[in-house]
């Protein structure tokens, strides 16, 4: 019972960074009609600056001074790629996120080499004991941040003007134009959000006991299995999807660690991802005209 | 100051490598006055509203000449946000609400532009709202779950959230039931009455001509005809042509 609460505590919290970026993709996927395939890069330089500014600055500064990096990224992004390409397609689009994928990898592995680095972190490796179940510290961070994250998400499209504009925009775009709300102000504003999102993710991602690496990209695309069943165009679906995702991965990897060589784990999110896209393709909250989008 | 709301001079556009849509037209909607736009399918009426409303481009639409303006401001080269600040909003054809967001969002997205403050809000919602009681008890249902005519009231109440001088009304009697035709007419009276002026593309050209001072008629992308709405009403060509034909549910796509 005590390896199955700390393994649950433990997947909840993954769970947590799996829907913070889960709800990147969601937003810009509703907000600019685009799959950004580069959005797992956009975790790993959230995580590499922390790390690269952690020796220089206080850790909240660090944290800032990501987000600025990243969300100008994503904002570089939008504005000289993405939104040139809208007319020409979904695919040409989805494409050449891709491209800009490899290549925000490969700059990465330019500027900070193959090997692995320390952790970005806000806490430490320490511990806490409730009633015979140990938490480690970086795990209620996650959790406690998160939480945070997500109420402050709600707030702003529930009762700010932006949020409204953003919702509407991607509810009916034309009919958002016709509002006079600016429709490219709306991408470049889904984007930035998403890039906010990817670098919170990114510290719990490469939290003790993980570290950073250039793979941080790669298993932040394990957030794709939690959007796919949680439903492309929903937000509440992101954050179950999420939770479902890092359940899952966590608890096979501590029940079925004696199957698969021990990989078994990381191929469970995707066998649900196809069994909900057989059986449910909108996800379990989306939307079935998301063809329409 | 112009004495006109809106003014067209010249206009032409064009989609794509298709065949011009419209041709050096003109046309001008004066301070306070309903001006009707007839014509049949394909004649170019809603490619003009998309050319004065800024909407050509989502439609792959351009202007290859002319000029609008909104009170007597060249808005030609003014994106959508900036024509609905300027004063001019639009209720698209087939209504064509937010189905996800409620009621009250939908209004609420209206006068995004005008940056409302919280008590400013309720105060243009009730002015608005005061021209269409039905929707006050339906602020918090979504908007997709309205019916054909609630949805209607709703896209002509959203235009009106951010105040304008012009309001332009793309086939508001399409599809809806003949009772429903004749209280959006009388909205669409009273709105005008309180000083809002108002270009009404309408295949329904007896409620257009019943209620506008002035009608124009297209066809081809060019007017072919304009003249008081009396005039229009007298003329036994338009009548045999236009009056007493039903409107047709779904038509004019790119009309």
């Amino acid at each position: 019972m005590t390896l199955f609460l700390q393994l649950g505590f433990q997947g909840i919290a993954l769970g947590m960074v799996y829907a913070l970026i889960a709800l990147g993709f969601v937003i810009m996927t509703k907000g600019s009609n685009t799959f950004n395939f580069a959005h797992g890069e956009f975790v790993a330089v959230g995580a590499y600056v922390v790390l690269a500014l952690m020796p220089h600055l206080p850790y909240w500064l660090a944290f800032l001074g990501s987000i600025v990096v990243t969300v100008a990224l994503a904002l570089l992004v939008e504005a000289t790629l993405l939104r040139r390409l809208l007319d020409k397609g979904l695919t040409t689009v989805v494409l050449a996120t891709l491209g800009v994928s490899i290549m925000v990898h490969a700059l990465i592995l330019m500027v900070w080499g193959v090997g692995t680095k320390g952790s970005a972190g806000p806490v430490g490796s320490g511990t806490v004991e409730v009633g015979g179940v140990v938490l480690p510290l970086s795990g209620i961070a996650t959790i406690v941040a998160s939480v945070i994250v997500l109420a402050a998400l709600l707030v702003f499209f529930r009762r700010t003007p932006y949020g409204l504009a953003l919702r509407a925009t991607a509810s009916h775009q034309e009919a958002a134009l016709a509002q006079g709300i600016d429709i490219g102000r709306m991408f470049a504003l889904s984007w930035a959000i998403a890039a906010v999102l990817a670098v919170v993710a990114s510290i719990f991602l490469a939290s003790f006991p993980r570290v950073v690496s250039p793979s941080i990209a790669l298993v932040a695309l394990a957030a794709i299995p939690a959007v796919v069943i949680g439903g492309m165009d929903s937000l509440i679906g992101a954050v179950v999807g999420g939770l479902i995702v890092g359940l899952i991965q966590v608890l096979g990897a501590g029940y079925l660690a004696d199957y698969g060589g021990g990989k078994l784990h990381e191929v469970l999110p995707y066998v649900l991802m196809l069994l909900v896209l057989v059986v449910r393709p909108y996800g379990l909250f989306g939307s079935r005209g998301i063809e329409r989008v | 100051m112009s004495d006109c709301a809106l003014a067209v001079h010249d206009l032409s556009v064009r989609y794509g490598a298709a065949a011009t849509a419209l041709d050096g037209l003109t046309l001008e909607v004066p301070r306070g006055e309903i001006v009707a736009l007839l014509g049949p399918n394909g004649a170019g009426k809603s490619t003009l509203m998309r050319a004065v409303s800024g909407l050509l481009p989502v439609h792959g639409g351009s202007l290859t000449s002319g000029r609008v303006e909104v009170l007597g401001t060249d808005v030609t080269r003014l994106r959508p946000s900036g024509r609905v600040r300027v004063g001019l909003a639009q209720a698209l054809e087939g209504r064509q609400v937010f189905p996800e967001l409620t009621v009250a969002e939908n209004l609420a997205a209206g006068g995004y532009v005008r940056r409302y403050r919280k008590a400013e809000a309720r105060e243009v919602r009730e002015r608005v709202l005061h021209h269409f009681p039905r929707l006050q008890d339906l602020m918090d249902r979504q908007a997709g779950y309205l019916s054909g005519g609630e949805q209607q009231m709703l896209a002509i109440g959203r235009a009106m959230m951010s105040q304008p001088s012009v309001l332009l009304l793309d086939e508001p009697s399409l599809g809806l039931a003949p009772k429903i035709v004749e209280t959006v007419r009388d909205v669409i009276l009273d709105i005008n009455r309180e000083g809002t002026s108002i270009l009404l593309v309408e295949q329904n050209a007896a409620m257009a001509l019943s209620i506008a001072q002035h009608g124009y008629i297209l066809e081809g992308g060019r007017v072919v005809r304009e003249g008081s709405a009396a005039e229009l009403r007298a003329d036994d060509d338009i009548v045999s042509l236009y009056l007493g034909v039903a409107p047709v549910e779904g038509a004019g796509q790119h009309g």
